[in-house]
Formats: structure tokens, C-alpha cells, sequence
């Protein structure tokens, strides 16, 4: 495996891991950098530096959407929600996700 | 594109732009995180350090968010700049069908101009851009000569003798490879169990197919051995003649097809796209060498030659005079031949790069006119709706905004007209084509394709550049300045004027269109006016070729002939039939030089007397409608035993024996010398008009007709094949099917060929100069319909916002007279003016034309007056009709107006 693909695939579980984050609702960078570390735990690590990144390539995508907004402590901030481009990409990611499980499920628990 | 600049990087606001809202966002997160790592017992420095650290490398985590916003604002910013195209494109067209009758004269006055534009660079493409199917064809040049015989006439593409030719071939240094041939020819294709036809072939030297680089689709092509005076026959086929008649059967090469009777082997089959002489369907070995080259005075060959590596048209042209000036010191006949070279694209072209350059200007100036046509109307259309840009102006609007949808209303003007006058030319180029297919060289090959997509879509943006820029600068100039004053209505005297210099051009362009179609109109009048010296109506021609099996030689041709032409003339609707060598206007005429009988024999190095031979069946001059001036026509009772008689035209008459009256002609002797020590002397017997020989617009040259029965006697004289003309008492083409059958009846493989009526056979004559006139007729009075248009609009505009002003004229005491003089005026000021510049133009423009007149002067008086005084009614008719509209309101009514 490349280095080019190993990014290609973090990038893509990472952008996954964003999209579900925002199914509960529109949310600043920071509390999607919270809500990764407080999910996740150290089972997938995600580099901090690479969600901002990550989070601009969405928007362009069309998959996110975003706008300036304020926070409970009233400070400006950038709020991100899904498009509906992007609740359909998540969908479909979830169910690619299924059925590669499945599959290493048979595999595994045919062994 | 104006905005997001589409292919560039992203321009310096999106930059800042972008830079700002990372700095923000990063900020945001770190202060966030701090806080967060404070309230778990940080010490407030650490905790910012920690807060960077987890963000790793800082730096390249700002570039790369920076990259992504600012492609993702790049692209924003294009979405929006397409949208408000959409929503231009959207306005605009809602406003053309508001004004329907705008739209459907804007839209057809451009595409009848794109149209014509994307029709006519179609036919230049094909005819004269599309290089030659051969290799390096800009390296290939005809070998020939020009013939200037002593009668006066100037023959520019004459053959070069046999001799000629293999000096050529032998010594040249510029040429790399020569090869000689005959453009035409024919011969009888018989067998397959099919009737016999008649196929028209060109005999090449083996070296032609090399020197042109064009290999065989199959088999090979003419080998050395093959091109010899007495090598085995064989025959490269074209591509149509093999698959129309042996249904493209690649086993053919190596087997023998008849021709005349003789088996030739099948060697090759040229490639689909192959052409060469004279609708050529097959090529023979021309087998020229010195023994069978004759002598130096008989011209038939023409040669084509490749330029060596490094040398030019030039080079070849300088070897040939010096070739020329050796061949005039060493041979005395050749004092009249001058050895030519051209190169090989303009033997086949011709005129055609002057008929269609002529036809593009013309169009280009049709086009020229529709654009100021077009902006005319969008001046006043600007005018017209100037209050309602001005809100547009006032609700915010700036003028680039403006600018941007009046010009995207020009778009979709030109846009529609582009797609109509591509379908235009589409449908109109082929229906072209179809009318006279050999008006032009390569015209067959012209097919409507993505070219006049092209050409109109390029031409339509070109329109709108010249049509919508100005007009829309001035209308959203004067919106913003309109919004910014107070003033209810700004008086638009700079606009009229532009508007009224603008008829001066549309008017002085379109004088110069047609005035130049006016001066071929003529041309061609006089032309098809010209006196053809014959009947032509009621005639109908054919070639037949005796077979050499089964029929005599020498004498008893003439005799067989007379039996066929006998049993012709006995078919009902036939008054009389006839034949001969040539037939009035074909090319091909033998010349012959020789002596008179009251002159001294010809010097060392002068010129021989000469002039064109027929041999001629009895009746020839009769049957073909040709006045008898003195003397008697030939007889069948001019016997081969008898002393040769002839009949010579008016022109041999005036130009050999000048001062002596016809009378004095008849009975003079002219000798023609067979061989170095005999002499055969011709005894004029008649003098007859001057059909014309080769075309309507060649002065006729001196010729003589002798009866076939006499010159029979030798097979060199008298060829196998005739030109066969039949007087008919009805329509000449209804006779072709009976005279088919009769000649199948007589001998199955006697084939009828080269049929037409001789009307047919003029009208040919002229399709080349009624092409070229009735296109730029038709494209003249394209241009004299606009600029009528053009002037009636600006003069109605004009009277339109002046309404008021002639109801104070009329209340004041002026008549309506008086106020129709004053309109009409000031309407024809224009015209006259554009008028004096189209004459004045296309007096300049004349010399583009002055090749393709024939009988007319360049400055012909009566097209000069003619076509002027026709604007000038045309403009007056004009300016009338407004003028009377507008005295038609009672003052009363028109001073009430605002």
C-alpha cells in the first residue's frame, strides 16, 4: 500500500466519521474535534490537523455547508451542517460499511 | 470571462478573503482548546503550546485549508457568473419575443448573411483549400506551352510535341521526375454480357502515378515495360468505373477487361479519392518514347514534374525559357511555342480563385450590411427602451451589468441567427452544388459538414462584435447618464447623426455589391448574346467510334459513316444528320500550318500559316445551321479521286487573304505540305459565318473545313470516332432513345456516348459565368432589400420622435408638401452621400471583376447610371412612405403629444 492510498482511505473514513458527526445537527470545528475525541477514544486516532483540511475539501465537495454563527458564549464561529449531497454520500458509506463487515464476519467466523 | 477568471489562479479579494476566515476558524479552535485544557489545570502558557502541538505542522495545516477554500470560492464565483449569464440569456429572450417583429427582422437579415457567409466558404474549402489528392501537391507543375500562331490568337495552355517533352524528361535539373499524358480520351469497354460503353480515360507515361506519389488501393501501377509503343496492354482502373461496373471485385486485378476491342490486362485500382485528366475513369500507357514521339511540330502532350529538393515554381519557369529559346534556334516551327510551367493546382483551378474570391468579398460586404443594418435597428431600440434601462440604472443596476445584458441580447440574436443561417447553408449548399455541378473545378466534392458550424458560429460572434458592442456602449452611457439627471428626456442628436452615417455606409456598401453584380449581369448578357455563327436549337449531339474489327480502314470509313448517318436521317423527326472531326464549341480542333498559293513559300524562322482543320461528312455546314457567305458548302460528290476542295471560314478569309474580297476567295489554293517533297494543294470552294469553336468568349480563328470522303483516304487524317450532330424537327433529346436503338440495331457494339442537345452543350458553356452572376446577383439584391430597410427604419424612427415638431411646422403655416419635402430630404441625404462612396468604391473595387467581364467595359456607362439612379429611387421610395405617415396626423393631434 502507497502512501497515497493509505491517505486516500483515512481521508475517506475520516470524512465519514465527520458526516455522521453532523447528522445530530449543525456544529463549529471545534465541537466536531471534541465529539471524535470523546467517540472514537484511541481506537482510530484522528490527527487534529487533518480535520480542518478535511472539513474545507467537504464544503468545496458540496457536501458540507457552512456559515458564520455564534456560540453559547456568544463568539463567532464557523457553523458546518450536512447537504443533502452529503447526507446521501453518508448513507451510502454506511452501507458499504455494512457489507464489508459482513464479509469479514463470514470470513472470520468461518475460520 | 470577466469574473473568477475560469483557467487562472484565484484573484487577490478571494485571497484575503480566504486567509481571514482560516485565521478565524484556527483562532476559534485554539482559544476553544486552551480554555478547555486551562479548566483541566494547565498552566495558561503550556495550554497554548499544547493546544498548537496537537494541531501538528500549523503551517501546512493553513495551506492546505487555504488551498480548499480558495478553489472552492473560485468555483462559487463561476456558478454565480454562469447563473446571471442564465438569467441574462433568460431576460433577454423574453424581451426579443416581447418584440417579435424585431427579432424575426434581426434574426433573418444576420442569418441570410451567416448563411451565405458559411454557404460560399464551404465552396472555397472544397474547391480551392482542400489540397489536391496528391503528395506534396504544392511541389507538382504542369509542362505545356503557349501557342501564339501567327493569326493573332493567344492559346495559354497549348500541348508541348512528344519531342518536346522527352527534352524535358531527359535534361531538367529542376524537376526531379516528369511524366507526360493526354487528359482525354475515350474508348469502348465491352464483355461481361453487358451493352458496350463508352469510358473516358487518360493515357499517362508509367512515371505519372510516381511523380504525383499516389499509389494503387490494389495491385500496382503502370510498369516501364508496359509504357511502351508496342508494350502489353494494360489498364489502371478508377475506383467509381471498378465498383459501378465489375461491383468493386478485388479479383479483378490480373484479369483482362476489352477496350476497343483489345484485351488489357487489370494492373491496379486507384484509391476512391484519385483523380487525373479529364474525368479519367481509367488510365492506359501512354507509351511515348523517341520512335514514337513524331515530329516537333506536332503538339499533343502535356507533362507533369515534380520539383527536385530546394527548387521553385521559378527555377522551373527560367529552365523552360531556356529550353524554349534552343528549341526556337534549333527547330524553326517552335518560333510560335513558348515551353511554360505552372504550378499544377492553378492548371486544374483556372479562374475559380477569382470567381470565388470575388463571391467571398461579396458576401463578407452582404455581411458588413446586415451588421449596420442590425445596429441601426438596436440604436433605435436602444433609444426606444432608454426609460427603462434607466430604472434598471436607478434600482442599482451599474453599467457594466447593463452593458453585459444588452450585449448577451446581441448574443442571443446572433446566436439564433448563427443556428438559422447554418441550417440555411446546410440545406443551400448542396441544392448549389446540385444546379451546376461543373461550374467549378472539384464542385462535385463540396459536402455540407461541421465546416459551416464552424463558420457560421464564428461569423455570428463576429456580427456581434460588430453589430451589439457600439450600440450597447452608447445605450448603457446614456441610461447612467439619464439616471443621474433630472431631465425626463435627453435629446439623442449624437445618436441620429451616428445613425444617419451608419445608412451612408450601408448604402455606399451595397452600391459596391451591386454594382460589381450589375457589371456581370451585363457581362453575361452579352455573352449568351454573343453570335454563335450556327443554329444551336434543335441539334442534337453524340460521339461514335467505329470498331476496329469487323469494319474497313482508310477510305471506307467515311463510306460506313455515310451509311449510319444515312439511316439516321430516315428516323421520323430527323431532317438531316451529319458528322465530322468536332462539333462548334469543343476543344480539341487539329491545326494544321501551311502555305497560300499567292504568297512565297514560308522562310527559315517564319511563322507558317495555320489554321484549324475538320474533316467534315456532306452537309456538315447545312446541318448545323452555319450562313454560307460565298462559294458552295462540301458535296458528296467531292470524290477521293478528285483535287481536295474546302470551305474556309469568314476569319481564314479576312486574316490570310485581307485585301481581297470574298468573291476573290473563292477558288484560291492553300497547300499543306504531307511529307518533306509533297505538297497536297485545297482549293477553296466556299466561304462560310464563324460558328464559334471552343467557347463564346474566344474570338473565332481561322478555319477549314474538307470532305471526309477526300482526306478518308489516310486512316492519320480520319480518326474512328465522330462527333455526329441531327437536325430534329421536334424536341432533340426525344430522339436519343430511337437513335440508341437503331445504332444497337446496326451493331450491338457501336455504343451511342457524349450525348447531348447542342443548347445543352452552350448552356455547359455558360454555367461557369451564370454561377458566379446569379450568386452575386442574388447577393447584390440582398444588399440593395437591406439597405432599403435600413433607410426606411432610420427615416420612420426619425419622423416617429419629430411628430410634434412637424405639427408646429404645419400649424405655423407649412404645407404638407412642404413638411414631405423636408422629410424625404432629409432621408436621401444619406443615400446620396453613400451612393458618391459606393461609386466612387466600386469604381477601385473594378479591377477585381475586370478578368471575368466579357463585351463590358469595367466602367460600363449604362451600370454606373443604372444602379445609382435604383438607390436613389429605392431611397426616395423609402423616406416617401414615413413622410406620408407623418403628415398624415392633424397638427392639432400632434402638438397635444408630449
Amino acid at each position: 500500500m502507497t502512501d497515497g492510498q493509505r491517505q486516500k482511505l483515512l481521508h475517506g473514513t475520516l470524512e465519514t466519521l465527520v458526516l455522521k458527526t453532523l447528522t445530530h445537527g449543525p456544529r463549529h470545528g471545534y465541537a466536531i474535534a471534541r465529539w471524535l475525541e470523546d467517540t472514537t477514544d484511541d481506537a482510530i486516532a484522528v490527527e487534529e490537523g487533518s480535520l480542518y483540511p478535511a472539513l474545507y475539501r467537504m464544503e468545496r465537495k458540496g457536501l458540507l455547508a457552512a456559515e458564520w454563527g455564534r456560540t453559547e458564549l456568544d463568539r463567532r464561529a464557523k457553523f458546518y451542517r450536512l447537504t443533502d449531497e452529503g447526507r446521501a454520500r453518508l448513507e451510502e458509506e454506511e452501507r458499504a460499511w455494512s457489507r464489508f463487515s459482513r464479509a469479514v464476519d463470514t470470513v472470520l467466523g468461518s475460520g | 470571462m470577466g469574473v473568477g477568471s475560469g483557467g487562472g489562479g484565484p484573484g487577490d479579494g478571494i485571497r484575503r478573503r480566504v486567509r481571514r476566515e482560516v485565521e478565524e476558524e484556527l483562532g476559534f479552535h485554539l482559544e476553544m482548546r486552551t480554555r478547555e485544557l486551562i479548566r483541566a489545570g494547565w498552566d495558561e502558557e503550556e495550554a497554548r503550546a499544547e493546544a498548537e502541538r496537537r494541531l501538528g505542522d500549523l503551517e501546512e495545516v493553513r495551506a492546505r485549508m487555504r488551498r480548499e477554500g480558495e478553489r472552492r470560492e473560485v468555483g462559487m464565483e463561476r456558478r454565480r457568473w454562469w447563473d446571471e449569464v442564465r438569467q441574462d440569456v433568460g431576460f433577454a429572450l423574453r424581451q426579443l419575443r416581447a418584440a417579435p417583429g424585431f427579432t424575426l427582422v434581426t434574426v433573418l437579415t444576420l442569418a441570410l448573411a451567416i448563411g451565405a457567409n458559411a454557404g460560399v466558404f464551404t465552396v472555397v474549402n472544397g474547391v480551392l483549400l482542400e489540397p489536391l489528392p496528391y503528395d506534396e501537391p504544392d511541389e507538382l507543375a504542369t509542362l505545356l506551352t503557349r501557342y501564339l500562331p501567327p493569326s493573332g490568337f493567344d492559346l495559354p495552355r497549348f500541348p508541348l510535341s512528344g519531342p518536346e517533352f522527352l527534352d524535358i524528361q531527359e535534361e531538367s535539373q529542376v524537376f526531379e521526375r516528369t511524366g507526360a499524358f493526354l487528359p482525354e480520351g475515350s474508348r469502348t469497354l465491352t464483355g461481361q454480357g453487358e451493352e458496350a460503353v463508352r469510358i473516358s480515360v487518360a493515357l499517362v507515361s508509367h512515371d505519372v502515378f510516381p511523380v504525383l506519389g499516389v499509389q494503387p488501393a490494389l495491385g500496382r501501377a503502370l510498369a516501364p515495360e508496359e509504357d511502351l509503343p508496342d508494350g502489353p496492354a494494360a489498364v489502371v482502373l478508377g475506383h467509381d468505373l471498378w465498383t459501378n461496373r465489375f461491383g468493386g471485385d478485388p479479383a479483378l486485378v490480373g484479369r483482362t477487361i476489352t477496350l476497343n476491342g483489345v484485351t488489357h490486362e487489370v494492373v491496379g485500382v486507384m484509391p476512391a479519392d484519385f483523380s487525373f485528366g479529364n474525368d479519367a475513369q481509367a488510365w492506359l500507357p501512354l507509351g511515348l518514347d523517341r520512335s514514337s514521339a513524331g515530329g516537333r511540330a506536332g503538339h499533343g502532350y502535356y507533362g507533369v514534374g515534380r520539383l527536385a529538393e530546394g527548387r521553385t515554381m521559378a527555377d522551373a519557369q527560367a529552365e523552360m525559357e531556356v529550353f524554349a529559346e534552343r528549341w526556337a534556334q534549333e527547330y524553326e516551327h517552335n518560333v510560335a511555342h513558348f515551353a511554360i510551367t505552372e504550378p499544377l493546382r492553378e492548371t486544374m483551378l483556372g479562374d475559380a480563385p477569382g470567381r470565388l474570391g470575388l463571391l467571398l468579398g461579396a458576401v463578407a460586404l452582404v455581411l458588413l450590411v446586415a451588421c449596420v443594418n442590425v445596429a441601426n435597428l438596436l440604436l433605435a431600440r436602444g433609444e426606444r427602451r432608454g426609460a427603462e434601462v434607466a430604472v434598471r440604472v436607478a434600482l442599482g443596476a451599474g453599467r457594466g451589468r447593463i452593458l453585459r445584458q444588452l450585449l448577451t441580447e446581441s448574443a442571443v440574436l446572433g446566436g439564433l441567427a448563427a443556428l438559422v443561417g447554418a441550417a440555411l447553408a446546410w440545406v443551400g449548399t448542396p441544392w448549389l452544388v446540385s444546379l451546376a455541378p461543373s461550374a467549378l473545378p472539384r464542385l462535385e466534392t463540396v459536402r455540407p459538414d461541421g465546416l459551416i458550424l464552424g463558420v457560421a458560429a464564428g461569423v455570428g460572434l463576429l456580427t456581434v462584435a460588430l453589430f451589439g458592442v457600439g450600440p450597447a456602449w452608447i445605450a448603457s452611457g446614456r441610461a447612467v447618464r439619464r439616471a443621474a439627471s433630472a431631465a425626463s428626456k435627453v435629446v439623442g442628436g449624437g445618436s441620429r447623426r451616428l445613425r444617419t452615417g451608419l445608412v451612408t455606409l450601408e448604402v455606399g456598401v451595397s452600391v459596391v455589391v451591386v454594382l460589381l453584380a450589375g457589371l456581370l449581369v451585363r457581362s453575361y448578357q452579352e455573352l449568351s448574346g454573343v453570335d454563335r455563327g450556327m443554329e444551336t436549337g434543335n441539334l442534337l449531339t453524340f460521339s461514335l467510334t467505329l470498331p476496329e474489327h469487323g469494319y474497313p480502314d482508310g477510305a471506307q470509313v467515311p463510306e460506313e459513316y455515310g451509311r449510319i448517318l444515312e439511316r439516321i436521317s430516315g428516323l421520323p423527326g430527323v431532317a438531316r444528320a451529319t458528322a465530322g472531326t468536332i462539333l462548334p464549341f469543343a476543344d480539341g480542333v487539329a491545326q494544321w500550318d501551311f502555305q497560300l498559293d499567292d504568297r512565297p513559300p514560308r522562310q527559315e524562322g517564319e511563322q507558317a500559316w495555320n489554321a484549324a482543320v475538320v474533316m467534315a461528312m456532306p452537309g456538315y455546314l447545312e446541318t448545323l445551321g452555319v450562313p454560307l457567305r460565298r462559294g458552295r458548302p462540301i458535296q458528296a460528290t467531292d470524290g477521293p479521286g478528285d483535287p481536295w476542295v474546302g470551305v474556309v471560314n469568314e476569319t481564314f478569309a479576312r486574316t490570310y487573304w485581307p485585301d481581297r474580297s470574298l468573291d476573290e476567295v473563292v477558288g484560291r489554293r492553300w497547300g499543306y505540305q504531307q511529307t518533306e517533297d509533297s505538297t497536297t494543294w485545297i482549293t477553296v470552294v466556299g466561304v462560310a459565318a464563324d460558328p464559334r469553336q471552343r467557347d463564346l468568349d474566344e474570338e473565332p480563328y481561322p478555319q477549314v473545313w474538307i470532305p471526309a470522303q477526300q482526306a478518308g483516304e489516310s486512316s492519320y487524317y480520319w480518326p474512328r470516332s465522330l462527333r455526329v450532330a441531327v437536325r430534329t424537327g421536334t424536341d432533340p433529346a426525344s430522339l436519343t432513345e430511337p437513335i440508341r436503338r437503331l445504332l444497337v440495331d446496326i451493331d450491338p457494339d457501336l455504343p451511342m456516348y457524349e450525348v447531348a442537345t447542342m443548347e445543352a452543350v452552350v448552356a455547359e458553356k455558360l454555367a461557369r459565368p451564370r454561377l458566379t452572376t446569379s450568386l452575386l446577383g442574388f447577393f447584390g439584391l440582398l444588399a440593395l432589400v437591406l439597405a432599403a430597410v435600413g433607410v426606411y427604419g432610420v427615416v420612420s424612427y426619425s419622423v416617429a420622435g419629430r411628430t410634434r415638431e412637424m405639427g408646429v411646422r404645419r400649424a405655423l403655416g407649412a404645407g404638407v408638401g412642404s413638411v414631405r419635402r423636408l422629410v424625404v430630404r432629409e432621408g436621401l441625404r444619406p443615400v446620396l452621400f453613400g451612393v458618391v462612396v459606393g461609386v466612387v468604391g466600386a469604381w477601385g473595387a473594378t479591377r477585381w471583376v475586370e478578368a471575368l467581364l466579357f463585351g463590358v467595359e469595367p466602367t460600363d456607362p449604362l451600370t454606373f447610371v443604372l444602379i445609382p439612379a435604383i438607390f436613389v429611387g429605392v431611397g426616395l421610395a423609402a423616406s416617401w412612405v414615413p413622410a406620408v405617415r407623418a403628415t398624415r396626423v392633424a397638427p392639432t393631434v400632434a402638438l397635444r403629444q408630449e
